[in-house]
C-alpha cells in the first residue's frame, strides 16, 4: 500500500530531528531577565515557531504509528486464519472485485525496509518487523513529548519576563510623570 | 571629513550586502545537510533491517525475498547486492555530508568576518562624526 512509503521517510527524518532537537534543549541556557523587551519578544516568536514544527511532527508520528498498529493487527488476523478467506480487492478507490486468500500459498507478507527496498516476511517476522518500527517510533515520540514540554515552559518564562519589563516601564513612566507634575 | 563618512558608509552598505548574500547561501547549505542527514538516517535503518535478514533459507527452503521498487514494479534483488547498494548510498551520502558542513562552515566564517568588519567601520563612523560635531564647535567658538 502507497501509506507506508511516506511513512518511513516521515520517520528517517523525524528520528534525525528529534536527536537534535533533544540535544538542543539541553544545550541552551539564556536567562530571559537579561534581555531587552525587543529581544524577548523575538525569542518568544522563534520558541513559538519551534513549537509550531515540533508539534506537527509529533502528530505525524503518532499518525505512523497508528498506521503500523493497524498493519499488526491485520498481519495477525491473516496469520490465525487456516482457511482460505473471501476477500475484496480495490482495482480503483471506488471498484472493488472479489476474491480469494488461498491460505495454503499465502504465508508471506511484504514490507517496507524504506528507500524503495522491500521484504518478504513471514508472519511472526512480520510482525516483530512491526514491533521494531513501533518500538522506534515510541522512543523518539517520547524524546518530542519532552522538547515540546521544554518549549512551552521556555515561552512560559518569557511571557513572565515580559510581563515583569512591562510593569516596570509602566512604573518608571509612572514616576516620571509625577515629577515632571511636581517640578 | 564627510568624503571619509559617506566612503565609509558606501563600503558598509557593500558589506551588508554581501553578509546578506552569504546568508542566504548558509540557510540552503543548512537545507541541504537537514535533508542529508533524514536520508542517510533512513538508509541506516534499511541497512539494519537487511543485517537482520539471514542469509540461509527459511523454513519453507527458500532464501529471504528482498526486492527494490523501480518505477512501478518491484524486481527481485540478490540479498547480498542489496546490502551492497546500501552501503554504498550510505556512504555517498556520508560523503556529501561532510562535503556540506565543511561549505557551511566556510560561509559561516566569512560572514563572521564581515560582521566584525562592519562593527569596525561603523566605530570609525561614530569615530569620524564624534570629530566633526568637535571641529564644528570650535569653529563656532572661534
Amino acid at each position: 500500500f502507497k501509506y507506508n512509503r511516506s511513512t518511513t521517510q516521515i520517520i528517517g527524518a523525524q528520528i534525525k530531528m528529534s536527536d537534535q532537537a533533544a540535544q538542543g534543549a539541553q544545550g541552551k541556557g539564556i536567562d530571559p531577565d537579561t534581555l531587552s523587551l525587543d529581544q524577548l519578544s523575538q525569542l518568544k516568536q522563534q520558541e513559538e515557531q519551534k513549537l509550531t514544527v515540533i508539534s506537527s511532527n509529533y502528530a505525524s508520528l503518532r499518525a505512523a504509528m497508528a498506521r503500523y498498529n493497524a498493519s499488526r493487527d491485520a498481519v495477525t488476523t491473516l496469520q490465525a486464519q487456516a482457511e482460505d478467506r473471501e476477500i475484496l480487492v480495490p482495482l480503483t478507490a471506488s471498484l472493488y472485485v472479489p476474491g480469494k486468500l488461498v491460505a495454503e500459498k499465502n504465508k508471506k507478507v511484504m514490507v517496507e525496509l524504506g528507500t524503495g527496498f522491500y521484504a518478504e516476511k513471514n508472519f511472526s517476522d512480520a510482525i516483530e518487523f512491526i514491533d521494531r518500527k513501533v518500538g522506534l517510533i515510541s522512543k523518539n515520540s517520547e524524546n518530542l513529548l519532552k522538547v515540546i514540554q521544554g518549549t512551552k515552559k521556555n515561552v512560559e518564562n518569557i511571557n513572565i519576563s515580559m510581563q515583569g519589563k512591562l510593569m516596570q516601564i509602566r512604573a518608571r513612566q509612572e514616576g516620571l510623570k509625577h515629577q515632571a507634575a511636581n517640578a | 571629513l564627510t568624503t571619509t563618512m559617506s566612503n565609509l558608509a558606501s563600503m558598509v552598505d557593500k558589506e551588508i550586502a554581501l553578509f546578506r548574500s552569504l546568508q542566504e547561501e548558509i540557510n540552503k547549505l543548512s537545507n541541504d545537510q537537514q535533508t542529508l542527514m533524514s536520508q542517510h538516517a533512513e538508509n541506516e535503518m534499511v541497512k539494519e533491517e537487511l543485517d537482520l535478514i539471514p542469509m540461509e533459507e527459511g523454513s519453507d527452503g527458500e532464501a529471504h525475498a528482498v526486492y527494490k521498487k523501480v518505477g512501478p514494479v518491484l524486481m527481485k534483488h540478490d540479498l547480498s547486492d542489496a546490502k551492497m547498494t546500501v552501503e554504498k548510498r550510505l556512504e555517498f551520502i556520508s560523503g556529501e555530508i561532510q562535503k556540506v558542513e565543511g561549505k557551511l562552515k566556510e560561509k559561516q566564517n566569512k560572514a563572521q568576518e564581515i560582521a566584525r568588519k562592519v562593527q569596525e567601520m561603523q566605530q570609525s563612523m561614530q569615530a569620524a562624526a564624534a570629530d566633526a560635531v568637535r571641529q564644528i564647535h570650535q569653529e563656532q567658538k572661534a
